[in-house]
């Protein structure tokens, strides 16, 4: 009986542990397939999609780069999300404390309307957007759209933020303000280290929603040495006619750097987050 | 909530710390919605010619087929990811906490790599194995001996939107794993002793402990995954376009098309009204649901 | 003598540019014009300048050169995007009212453009300089042409339905030409399929396919010429009538022999099968060789091998089966608000950018300009040189969804789709499109 049983729960692992790896390689398996077909022969792409390249063509990427202007979208890209994520995370720390650890008059109007920012369809506010910066003269600026980019991410930070800022003990805050200090120690001393897990949950996930931003990048940076990497990688594609090497090459270009902040910061970025996990 | 009045900061510093999210979420969110909402009592296709036509585009949004068919497959899509996206999650989080699976670490790395991926790649990607001659599933099945079952997937229109569920709920499950895989961290070892004392078994350990105490998370990844599948379009404008026909059209591709290649951007301010309208329903039928589901537990 | 005229000439010929700029810092354009004031064009455009194999982007760049040369005085901001995020680019500066300076505008926005008095007409452009509005022949500029006016030069000439087909499958089910009566197109198709072959792809994931390079053909060979001037003027039975169903429903017949995957492969990807033998034919417009011919890469032996046929007419169809649908769809357009020098200078602009050293540049790359030029096809590939003969043998037809209201054609390409996955009859589709045709005459 107990060895029938042990051994149930051995094959039964091992499924598990089978069908479980079979999920995680799939998952790799697109960033694969992209690194390999970068290197291939146009022709021989298109030939056939999925087999692995006979030559290495490492020149997919000078064409890639030169196609794209990759070089200086890299570039913006760096600059609009970094600049879009540092903002965010700034004035979302911020408003989702307020938000989960106080009580004011019209708190609950004010963080329904934040929330009901998740529901917007974007391209609902393409042309809203565009008006309203016209009036300004503000469309061709990199700031202005990492403010937009911070601006559709608030909705999901400070939704993280205020669940996450409601847990934090009452007590620390206390022994704080005991201490002499005042709110601005409070929030800075106090809040921010301990929220640093839901801060890099944040910081992951607007980043890579400013990283793959497409159409207000495409409206509003309409100059060819504002353009960011989403915007860079449609050259690829002509009225008529497609290169796909050069395109997975630069799809390769645009997502191996998340890629191995990812793989450099992933133990770090799990520690974080179960150090301190999202709660409602 | 109670709170002792010395803990609460000054109107004035609460004011200042606020400032700046809802000046930015006003200029950049809820303006250009209201500007939206004039826009669909109008008929504007576009530039300096406005006429106001009433309620008139909300009387054909209700008659609409191609929006009933959308918001439809939205609805669908939000149910099938909620179910398998977040559940899969859930399963898998689970199994990253006990000792029956190994390397771990490589699961959690791989298993989020699809949600750093550009929404491009993914669509390129599922559209090669959807491919009817020569796509990875037609293959992947013939080898197994099913021809059978071989088709043109994204042909289909009985099929394409399953088809397309699928690369959408693949791709986000190594963010729900992420949240729940934290949240079940943190469920104090003691607990879990104790039940095992009791003579609980994996099964019995996951729903009657671990389940109940990660539930808020749970709720958080329901509410993330429903208002993303609402406003979904980047996967089904690259695998698709809402085709064939109208089979696989999704509220915003709707209202995407409608502007921006019929021209009609009153009526496609009005679907995307419709859009946000339906969602805001959608997401407080979960804080329902779940708010009940709060108190069952304790 | 001769030659001592003949050198002096030529010194003549080196010095007078030289002594030109020593004078008065001109160039001959600018001194043949008097148009020497500094200019700035924000332009926008579905080309991108670096891309290394597209046509238009080549002879754009070759334009922007001669612009340069001729007209220091001209600075011209190109943002180049690609043709599917063009039209979302477009689409939001109109709505804005924010159109760029020189644009690329499309036959079926021209009228809500002009209704909203952004679109400045090329009438005087025309007039004006003879001889370049000369080298436009009057089908090319129809496509242009709203109310009386011209809002575009034409900077291509398309041939939107074409057949591509392999003369080695076809003759070896007995087809030694490509077949000219529908019955016969019919049989052929048949025989190719029990041969094995797919007798006819087509690549209509992007929905316009069909409409441009299947219905365009059949539902002009079905309805005759009348019936697109009925719709234009909302008269007639519209979308019911019964001729240009009869087009619908030779489609439908069509997509029986069709590859089952039609409306989930772009035009692109039908050219691998064709190449491999896969495919007997497969239907698309004059854009189609030059990614053909990239695509064979150096292995062209079967594009040698292949022919170019348009569908043949049908009894009880109005339409002669010796046309096809064409024109220039596209053309190169200016801001209505341009005034004075930025109106010269535009003018100027989109004079270089559709002109006949444009359509020379184009032709280079195996494309077809607005203007017929005298190029050797056959150097590009002899099926380019086959088109080139067939299509004088062609009459224009109306492109159809370059002239409907954008909702219609978009009714027209859904329901194509269902049509073709037979969900929906041809009467069906009628229906449904009339509904919205319907909606515009309102």
């Amino acid at each position: 009986m107990g060895k029938i049983e042990s051994g149930l729960k051995k094959f039964g692992s091992l499924l598990v542990n089978v069908i479980i790896s079979a999920f995680s390689l799939f998952c790799l398996f697109p960033v694969v397939w992209m690194l390999y077909s970068s290197l291939k022969e146009e022709s021989e792409f298109k030939r056939n999609l999925l087999s692995l390249p006979i030559q290495l063509h490492f020149e997919n990427y000078l064409t890639a780069v030169k196609t794209g202007k990759m070089d200086t979208a890299f570039v913006n890209s760096v600059l609009v999300s970094v600049t879009a994520v540092a903002v965010l995370l700034f004035i979302a720390f911020l408003a989702g404390t307020i938000f989960g650890r106080y009580v004011f008059k019209g708190k609950t109007l004010l963080y329904t309307m934040f929330l009901l920012g998740m529901l917007i369809p974007v391209h609902s506010l393409l042309v809203p957007v565009f008006i309203e910066l016209k009036i300004f003269s503000l469309n061709n600026n990199r700031f202005v759209l990492a403010l937009i980019y911070a601006a559709f991410g608030l909705p999901k930070a400070i939704f993280l933020m205020t669940t996450y800022a409601s847990t934090i003990p009452r007590e620390l805050e206390e022994a704080a303000i005991i201490d002499g200090g005042n709110t601005h120690d409070v929030f800075f001393q106090i809040f921010l280290p301990i929220s640093k897990p839901i801060l890099s949950t944040i910081t992951i996930l607007s980043f890579l929603d400013a990283w793959n931003e497409f159409p207000f990048s495409l409206i509003l940076m309409g100059k060819p040495e504002l353009k960011t990497l989403p915007i860079a990688l449609t050259y690829f594609t002509g009225q008529y006619s497609v290169d796909y090497t050069p395109m997975m090459a630069g799809l390769a270009i645009a997502t191996l750097p998340v890629v191995i902040v990812y793989f450099i910061f992933h133990k770090k970025i799990m520690e974080g987050m179960v150090a301190g996990a999202v709660k409602g | 909530m109670e709170q002792s009045k010395a803990l609460v900061p000054k109107r004035k510093i609460l004011f200042i710390y606020m400032f700046p999210s809802v000046a930015l979420f006003l200029i950049f969110n809820l303006i250009p919605v209201v500007m939206a909402i004039y826009y669909s009592f109008f008929n504007w296709s576009g530039g300096k010619t406005m006429k106001f036509i009433g309620i008139t585009n909300y009387i054909r949004l209700l008659q609409d087929g191609v929006f009933g068919k959308a918001i439809w497959n939205n609805l669908i899509l939000a149910f099938f990811c909620v179910v398998f996206q977040v559940g899969i999650a859930f399963v898998i989080s689970s199994l990253l906490c006990t000792k029956m699976l190994k390397c771990k670490a490589f699961h959690q790395f791989a298993i989020f790599m699809p949600v750093i991926l550009a929404p491009v790649v993914v669509g390129f990607l599922w559209k090669i194995i959807y491919n009817a001659d020569y796509g990875l599933l037609n293959f992947f099945l013939r080898a197994i001996g099913q021809e059978k079952l071989i088709q043109a997937w994204l042909d289909n229109p009985d099929i394409v939107m399953k088809a397309i569920t699928i690369p959408i709920v693949w791709q986000w499950i190594g963010m729900y794993v992420v949240m729940l895989v934290s949240a079940m961290k943190n469920i104090s070892g003691e607990i879990i002793e104790s039940a095992v004392l009791d003579g609980a078994n994996g099964i019995q350990r996951t729903l009657y402990i671990t389940w109940p105490l990660v539930l808020d998370t749970v709720k958080v990844s329901i509410v993330l995954a429903v208002s993303g599948c609402m406003k979904l379009f980047e996967h089904i404008y690259i695998i698709t376009g809402g085709g064939p026909g109208n089979a696989s059209m999704v509220g915003a591709m709707y209202a995407y098309k409608t502007s921006f290649i019929k021209q009609k951007f009153g009526y496609g301010s009005t679907i995307s009204v419709g859009i946000m309208l339906t969602s805001l329903t959608m997401v407080m039928l979960v804080n329902i649901i779940f708010g009940k589901g709060k108190k069952r537990y304790g | 003598m001769k030659k001592k005229i003949a050198i002096l000439m030529s010194v003549l010929l080196a010095c007078s540019p030289a002594a030109a700029y020593a004078e008065e810092g001109l160039t001959e354009a600018q001194k043949e014009t008097g148009f020497t004031e500094e200019v700035t064009l924000d332009v926008a455009m579905m080309w991108s300048l670096d891309s290394t194999t597209d046509a238009k982007s080549y002879a754009l760049n070759n334009a922007l050169e001669r612009l340069k040369e001729d007209y220091p005085n001209i600075t011209i901001n190109y943002d180049g995007s690609v043709h599917d995020d063009y039209q979302t680019i477009m689409m939001t500066y109109m709505a804005s009212d924010s159109l760029p300076d020189v644009f690329n505008v499309k036959g079926s926005w021209i009228p809500n453009m002009v209704a909203n008095g952004q679109l400045g007409t090329i009438d005087e452009f025309l007039e004006a300089d003879e001889e370049w509005a000369s080298g436009f022949a009057n089908n090319i500029l129809f496509d242009m042409e709203y109310d009386g006016h011209y809002y575009g030069a034409p900077f291509q000439n398309l041939s939107c339905s074409l057949i591509v087909y392999n003369k080695e499958i076809y003759s070896s089910v007995g087809y030694d030409s490509f077949p000219q009566t529908w019955d016969e197109l019919i049989d052929c198709f048949t025989k190719l399929q029990e041969a094995g072959y797919v007798p006819l792809g087509m690549g209509n994931s992007g929905q316009w396919v069909a409409n441009s390079c299947v219905f365009g053909a059949l539902g002009y060979r079905g309805a005759g010429d009348s019936w697109y001037s009925d719709i234009m003027n909302g008269t007639g039975d519209g979308f019911l009538d019964a001729n240009m169903l009869q087009g619908v429903e030779k489609m439908a017949e069509l997509s029986q022999f069709m590859n089952e995957n039609m409306n989930s492969l772009d035009q692109f990807e039908v050219m691998p099968p064709y190449l491999k033998g896969e495919y007997a034919s497969y239907v698309d417009g004059s854009w189609t060789f030059g990614t053909l011919i990239a695509t064979a890469d150096e292995d062209q032996s079967m594009v040698e091998k292949s022919g170019v046929a348009v569908f043949p007419a049908f009894e009880g169809g109005l339409g002669a089966g010796t046309t096809t649908p064409g024109g220039a769809a596209w053309g190169q357009a200016y801001n209505a608000n341009l005034t004075g020098a930025k109106k010269e200078a535009a003018r100027i602009f989109i004079k270089y950018i559709s002109d006949e050293q444009w359509c020379m540049d184009l032709a280079e790359k195996g494309d077809f300009g607005g203007m017929s030029v005298d190029y050797d096809y056959s150097q590009t590939s002899p099926l380019v040189a086959e088109y080139v003969a067939l299509k004088q043998t062609l009459t224009d037809s109306q492109q159809y969804d370059c002239h409907f209201d954008t909702s219609v054609i978009d009714a027209m390409n859904v329901g194509f789709q269902e049509l073709l996955l037979g969900e929906i009859t041809a009467e069906e589709w009628g229906r449904n499109v009339q509904d919205e045709y319907e909606m515009t005459l309102e």
